[in-house]
């Protein structure tokens, strides 16, 4: 007689008091030797050791093509962590006994003979320490080695295990347009089924942005609000004030465009403005999600001057600095054509959002860092004060901040003081940091929680993903096939001057956040 | 930034608010950020340390920005009841802006104890909720209860824990929102445990031995030994005496599992089938225990079914 198990759910858990905890599993990082390990993954993995989130059965399995042993991974890492960890100290004891379960595996991603090795070193990994045979792939490589690797677990069936569970994590970009998304899926089903291929978008990991799920739809006051009656428009704005930083030849074939906007800021939009789901529940979410994304109109070739701004900035004087323009950049060609800076225009064809632009724009050399959100609601519909400044025709906005400074705004009008009705913008204000004085986790720490217990709510799915290049493959066209006259914006300003004519024809200006 | 304040709720008021106009001006560029998400009823005991009391309360406030009503006992036979307000300030890292939570603290002699509910129920902060910290529980808080969403007690403050359980039983009898800090104490215990069960197809535990090196059980011990068994129906529970060791354990067993949870000093050793892993126990204060507590300002449906079972 087979001894009894227990249900699904963990009787122990107290959902109310008890942080998430990952099961019993061995972690495989592809590109183990590669900066997102060094900087994320791993001080992740070792913050969730800190805060005793990962068990005793766990372990980690390195692989990239240089030559080293597990002793000589695990003091790399050591040192990485102790670089890269941010918000916590480093324990020498605490990491000793995490980095006991660190290995590592050099081997050619092309060859299928490599994978039978990887085979064989989670099984004696799942022996020593008792993983149950459990491993999520994490794919920390170049995109062009994702369907080589995918084949070669396959190659080895190491997308099944009897008893245990097999995922895999894949990092963006997830093709370079919609025809290669489309093959890399096709490659990827081929292996592992949709169920278990986690497309990481770190800014769906970002407290913020599932704050701004808490704010929709854990308080009854906004809702009614928003939709077309009450709101008149969104700007989104994913700005950085650094250029390329070494990365000038991956950035010249990416672009802002595919960079930011066609996952990461069409990811908080879709957050924005989903429908509520039924539940707070990976399927529910994410199809709503999906569903917005759908919803996005297509702009036909002749809208996309219209609708789309492309920019790349030039050299400039920041402070007492040269800064170098984008084609002065290490790894640029002289005459390229990349887009450092889009804007666009979006439409949602649903009832809730009909005729409501959704403005988007994402820059470098931007005179700051910041990623924010402004629901600009329609102005009162008459003035009752005389006075000119009475401010009335002025909007509310309602500012969601998503890096730095993480919290939310509502700018309304007020009397100013004294005698005379005089009316003044001010701003109420809700600071993350302040209300809430804890240590907030990494989009990593997160994220990669989320995958080992099966929780694909804050990832994105293949419809997502397809729906968001078909948004915005036609702009992808239409810039191909155009000459721009570039540069068309100094660093350190905040874009072309076509990105304010495309506000200003829908009689909207953009905000100075 | 202390000011004199009569006990009229009106009057502290009204220094509260001076108080706010006084802090704005000490700090004409940034201003402060006056924080509150609660009222923080604290009630200390006249030997309680005020220094150590108030580091407790001030690291509270960073996460939990209140309005902290400090009620102190003191002066038995000097029928006193004075009253003054301050602000609790912090800069977080890399920020001009003081963010700040007010304090108001009382200070009544027991003859005054009584008129004490009627000044707080005119300062607590409306809208938001009410959290009651009684240190002791040798304190009469009768009159505090019934205006607070939740009341946190320490039954370990109570010599006899069977005494100490009933005086919670009671709060729980009498309709108050109780938590319990003997409780709070044992959320790492019990989330290792739960750790060893998060693998889906572990089988079902069959039997659970807790160890303790006092005389009696705890409170503690004793709300462990009632969570097993509202977490698994049916199975063995015992809580014996290791004397001669001050390691405290846990064993659990079931077909093809033996598991111990383990704490000495400050180390921790989670055993699953012979594999140890070794951590750091984090040092657990009156304040983190509080955090944990402030974290669940409903009903905690688990500690209510524990509390039931619990003897």
């Amino acid at each position: 007689m087979q001894p009894a198990t227990h249900p699904a759910a963990n009787p122990f858990i107290d959902a109310q008091r008890f942080e998430r905890r990952a099961p019993p599993c061995t972690v495989v990082i592809f590109g183990a030797n590669g900066d997102l390990t060094k900087r994320k993954l791993m001080p992740a993995l070792y913050r969730l050791a800190y805060e005793r989130r990962i068990p005793p059965n766990f372990a980690v399995l390195g692989n990239s093509r240089t030559q080293m042993d597990d002793e000589t991974f695990r003091a790399k890492m050591c040192e990485d962590v102790k670089k890269f960890l941010e918000d916590s100290p480093f324990d020498q004891q605490l990491w000793d006994n995490f980095a006991r379960g660190l290995y590592y595996l050099a081997g050619d991603l092309a060859d299928h003979g490599f994978y039978q090795q990887m085979s064989a070193k989670l099984d004696h990994i799942a022996q020593a320490h008792q993983t149950g045979g459990n491993a999520l792939f994490y794919l920390s490589i170049q995109p062009s080695y994702y369907q080589t690797v995918i084949e070669g677990l396959g190659s080895a069936n190491l997308q099944q295990a009897d008893k245990a569970w097999r995922r895999v994590i894949i990092e963006k970009p997830f093709g370079h347009d919609r025809d290669s998304a489309r093959q890399l899926d096709a490659a990827i089903h081929k292996v592992f089924p949709e169920k278990r291929v986690y497309r990481i978008d770190h800014y769906l990991g970002k407290e913020t942005v599932q704050n701004i799920l808490a704010f929709r739809f854990g308080n009854g006051i906004f809702e009614p609000l928003w939709n077309r009656r009450y709101i008149s428009a969104v700007q989104i704005t994913g700005a950085e004030s650094i250029g390329v930083e070494g990365r000038g030849s991956y950035y010249q074939e990416a672009g802002a465009l595919r960079d930011m906007i066609q996952n990461h800021l069409l990811q908080v939009m879709a957050t924005i403005g989903m429908e509520p789901p039924p539940a707070f529940e990976a399927d529910t979410v994410r199809d709503e999600r999906a569903k917005f994304l759908r919803s996005l109109r297509i702009l036909k070739p002749e809208q996309v001057p219209l609708f789309a701004v492309a920019g790349q900035y030039g050299q400039a004087k920041l402070g007492a600095e040269e800064v170098p323009g984008f084609r002065q950049e290490p790894g640029v060609g002289t005459d390229s054509q990349t887009d450092t800076y889009a804007a666009v225009t979006f439409y949602v064809d649903n009832w809730r959002w009909a005729r409501v632009p959704f403005y988007i724009r994402t820059g470098k050399r931007m005179p700051k860092r910041i990623t924010d959100i402004a629901i600009q609601f329609s102005s009162a519909p008459h003035s009752v004060f005389s006075q000119s400044d009475d401010g009335s025709g002025r909007p509310n906005l309602l500012i969601i901040r998503i890096q730095p400074d993480e919290g939310i705004s509502l700018r309304f009008q007020s009397k100013y003081p004294g005698s005379g009705m005089h009316l003044r913008p001010v701003s109420m204000d809700f600071n993350y940091g302040s209300s809430f004085g804890a240590r907030t986790p990494s989009a990593y720490e997160t994220l990669l929680l989320d995958a080992m217990v099966d929780d694909a709510t804050l990832y994105t799915r293949q419809d997502m993903v397809d729906a968001s290049w078909a948004a915005v493959q036609p702009i992808l066209d239409d810039w191909g096939n155009r000459k721009f006259d570039f540069p068309n914006y100094a660093a350190g300003s905040w874009g072309p001057k076509e990105s304010e004519q495309m506000l200003a024809r829908q009689g909207h200006v953009w905000r100075v956040p | 930034m202390a000011a004199a304040a009569s006990v009229h709720p009106d009057a502290i008021l009204r220094d509260l608010r001076k108080l706010w106009t006084d802090l704005g001006k000490e700090n004409p560029e940034t201003g402060v950020l006056r924080a509150c998400a609660m009222t923080f009823i604290v009630v200390a005991a006249e030997e309680d340390d005020p220094q150590a009391f108030g580091e407790t309360v001030a690291e509270l406030t960073h996460e939990n920005p209140s309005r902290v009503i400090l009620l102190r006992i003191c002066c038995a036979g000097n029928k006193r009841l004075e009253s003054r307000v301050y602000a609790q300030c912090w800069k977080p890292f890399g920020s001009r802006q003081q963010i700040c939570s007010e304090i108001i603290e009382i200070s009544a002699s027991p003859e005054h104890f009584a008129d004490v509910p009627q000044i707080i129920l005119g300062l607590t902060v409306p809208d938001l909720p009410i959290v009651l910290w009684s240190r002791k529980p040798d304190v009469n808080v009768d009159g505090l209860i019934p205006m607070a969403d939740k009341v946190i007690v320490d039954s370990t403050g109570i010599p006899d824990p069977g005494q100490g359980l009933g005086y919670v039983k009671q709060l729980l009898a009498g309709g108050t929102n109780v938590g319990d800090l003997a409780w709070t104490r044992m959320s790492p215990w019990r989330q290792s445990v739960a750790q060893v069960f998060e693998d889906a197809g572990r089988p079902a535990l069959e039997k659970v031995r807790i160890t303790y090196y006092r005389q009696s059980p705890s409170v503690s011990g004793r709300y462990l030994a009632a969570w097993f068994r509202q977490a698994v129906p049916g199975v063995s529970v015992s809580l014996e005496p290791a004397p001669g060791t001050k390691r405290r354990s846990i064993f659990l067993e079931a077909a093809g599992l033996r598991a111990s949870v383990e704490v000495e000093g400050s180390m921790a050793f989670l055993t699953v089938n012979g594999l140890t892993r070794e951590s750091a126990v984090p040092d657990r204060d009156v304040a983190a225990l509080l955090r944990e507590e402030l974290a669940i300002l409903g009903q905690d449906a688990t500690f209510r079914k524990v509390l039931q079972l619990a003897e």
